[in-house]
Formats: structure tokens, sequence, C-alpha cells
């Protein structure tokens, strides 16, 4: 039923409850919000840098972690309501937290590997975005990408208390968390790559909704054409970045 | 027996918060089914959420649910069974089976490497009035639940048939 339909008549109690109840993953939301703030404020701040902005390694790390949250855990709202209806209703919440402790794991170590590429000058250029975006492009259409993705829709069993439950939910986050770095790593390569700039994190972010959707509803991929499409404007800046090197 | 109508009308009740179903009681481990009935026992927790609305209503839903039911060869259905005495014969009792698990394109949900990234498969049992049966025999016990699965026909070796785990949800 429609939910405007379904709420109508109900108190405002009622209908702040009901949405509790049913969203348990209101506040992974609420992350992935305040991660944004940071990344939008970080962008502004820097602005003038663009993919020459250099950090420290710990610094290149946390940026990474904080973009992670911003731009995937809206993608996996369906593993964290899972997670929460799977265990017992006094510890929904703290299911979820395990859950997303398992999910950066694997998260955290690509990150790590992509801030220790970022303190080489090459990668301070937007040849390597442009590559990256190409390469995200070219791996949506391999067999390990399609697998990858089907793995990030699997679920796993979480007992119901005790050290179990919370071994099951860091577990199974890790699960998803590996098969979403499997499908995601060369995407979030090039907005990392990228200077964490607003338009690479956005076209990111779209990139990674429209593979949602084609993926819930089974439609033509559309995800290739926005991908080829942030591929050629960073390959455009390259090209004017190289060009402007050659002439001074 | 038909129940008295309402005299405030179908459409004169106070709208209440939506039915959300809460797990109230789920196996630890994964386990096998076999050639043999197999049975497995869940501890059932109280409710401490949305459920709590309809404690001791006769209103309250109660769902079943066993998933990621996997195997790597084809395989019978299997029939479900709740609270066998113990030393019988869950056949004895049809009036305690609750459903069947169809396993046809369990090889395909299986496969790792297939669309369904080996999830296996899903199923939900309504068992409300199974249970409100169950709780008029006196045959219910609100602190666990025994669950028995017994293969149907198969004319050649039954295969051994993962289940990760069997949960019970009020609603």
């Amino acid at each position: 039923m429609n939910p405007f339909l379904a709420n109508a008549g109900r108190s405002l109690g009622i209908r702040i409850r009901s949405f509790f109840w049913l969203h348990p993953e209101w506040w992974t939301i609420g992350l992935a919000g305040a991660a944004w703030t940071v990344m939008l404020h970080h962008a502004w701040r820097n602005s003038g840098h663009g993919v020459h902005h250099a950090m420290t390694l710990i610094a290149e790390t946390v940026d990474w972690i904080v973009m992670v949250f911003a731009m995937m855990l809206p993608l996996i709202t369906g593993a964290v309501r899972f997670t929460a209806s799977a265990s017992l209703w006094a510890r929904r919440h703290r299911a979820i937290g395990g859950f997303l402790l398992g999910y950066l794991a694997p998260w955290l170590a690509v990150g790590f590997a992509a801030a220790l590429l970022r303190q080489a000058g090459w990668t301070h250029s937007y040849t390597a975005p442009a590559l990256c975006f190409v390469l995200a492009a070219r791996w949506q259409g391999t067999t390990t990408y399609k697998r990858a993705q089907w793995a990030c829709h699997r679920t796993r069993p979480i007992a119901p208390l005790g050290w179990p439950a919370d071994r099951d939910c860091l577990r199974f986050g890790s699960l998803i968390g590996l098969a979403c770095v499997r499908t995601c790593w060369p995407l979030m390569l090039a907005c990392e790559f990228a200077g964490h700039s607003p338009i690479a994190l956005v076209g990111g972010m779209v990139i990674g909704l429209v593979e949602k959707r084609r993926f819930e509803r089974r439609r033509r991929p559309s995800a290739f054409i926005a991908t080829g499409t942030m591929a050629a404007y960073y390959a455009v800046l390259a090209i004017l970045e190289i060009r402007q090197s050659m002439t001074s | 027996m038909q129940s008295p109508p309402d005299p405030k009308g179908p459409h004169q009740h106070q709208p209440t918060a939506p039915r959300v179903a809460e797990m109230v009681g789920a196996t630890s481990e994964p386990f096998y089914l076999g050639p043999e009935p197999t049975e497995i026992t869940l501890a059932i927790h109280r409710p401490t959420g949305p459920a709590l609305l309809h404690e001791g209503s006769a209103k309250r839903e109660v769902y079943l649910d066993i998933e990621n039911v996997s195997c790597s060869e084809p395989a019978p259905p299997f029939r479900v069974y709740l609270n066998v005495p113990p030393g019988d014969e869950p056949e004895d009792h049809p009036e305690l089976r609750v459903g069947n698990l169809g396993t046809f394109g369990l090889l395909q949900r299986s496969d790792p490497k297939g669309r369904h990234g080996g999830n296996g498969m899903t199923f939900t049992l309504d068992i409300t009035e199974s249970v409100n049966h169950l709780t008029a025999m006196n045959n219910w016990d609100s602190g666990k639940l025994r669950v028995t699965f017994s293969p149907g026909y198969w004319d050649t070796q039954v295969p051994r048939v993962k289940v990760d785990r069997v949960s019970l949800y009020f609603k």
C-alpha cells in the first residue's frame, strides 16, 4: 500500500513510531548525510587545489572512510534492514552497528592501499581519475563484476543472542563489504584520485544508484553511460592539463 | 461461528500503528536435513517491540521462516511439523503439519556462481492457525518450539540439505 495512504488518519506520534519501526536503518542514512556534509565542506575549502590536493597518509585514509560512508551506506540499506529484522528487537541497532563495522573492514584495507598510492605524484593528475573511470566502465562488463554484484545481495544467518550474534553480524557485514569492494573498487579509486571532487563524488553516487536500480528492476545498463560520461569529462581535463604543461 | 458485528462499523476504528513483524526466536547454527526426520528446537523470547501490541491476542500473526535452504544435488520436498510428541513419527500427526518446502529450483538458487549468489531458498510459513490450534490442545510452549522436517518420497538417495536458520516471527 502507498505509505501516504497507509498513514492517513494516524496521529503524528503513531506515524513517527511507525517510521522508526519500519526503518531501523534511519541512522545509517543519517551517517551518510553527515559524511556528505563533511565531504562537501572539505571539497569547498580545498576547491582551488583540485586533484593536486595533497594530504598525509592518515588524513587520506580518514577521508576515504568518510567517502565510503557517504557513497556506500545509501546503497546497502537493504542489507542493513535485513540485519535489523533478523535480530531480536532489543538488539537490532547493536546488530546494525556490528554489520557496519564488518562492512567497513574491507573498505579500510583498500582505503589504506589507495592512500599509499595517493602519496605518489602521478596520482595527482587528471589522467589518474580518467583512467580509473575508464577501468570502472570496462569492469562493469566483466563476469567477476556481475558475480560480485549478485554477492552484494546475499544474506547470512544471524544467531539470536550473545557473542555468536555479534560474530554473525560482523561476518555478514564483511561478506557484503567484500562483495561491494569487488564491485566498486575502480569507481571509488577514481573518486579518490579525483581529490574527492564533488563532481566525481556525485557522479560516482549516481552510477551506484543507477546500478542498484538496474539490478533490482533488471533493466538494461545505463550505469555504463554514466561512467563513460565521467571518464570523458576527466579525459578532457587530463588533455587540457597535458597541453598546459607542454606549453608552459 | 461468525463474530458479532462491530457496533462502531468497519470505518469507525481508531487508526493504529502498522503491523511490524518481530523476530522472537531463531536457531544459532546451520543444520542439515537428510533421509530421516530432523528435529530442531528454538528458544522463544518474550517480544519487546511491536509484537507486544498483540501479545495474548487471537489477532496475533505467527510466521515461521526457513532461511537459505541449499543443496548441491536435486532434493525431495520436506514436510514441516510443529511440536511432534517425542518418540512419535511425524507422519502419524497430520494435524501438526504446518507446510511443505518445495525444492523446485533449489539447485539453481544454491549455485554460488549463479544469479542468486548461492543464497538458496527461503520459505515463510504462516503458522497462525496452527499455533492457535496447538494452544487450544495444550501443546504450545511459549518458551520453546520444536520443528520437525520430514522428507517426502524420493526414489534415490536423499542428499544432505543445508538450512542456515529457522526463525519465528510474531506480527
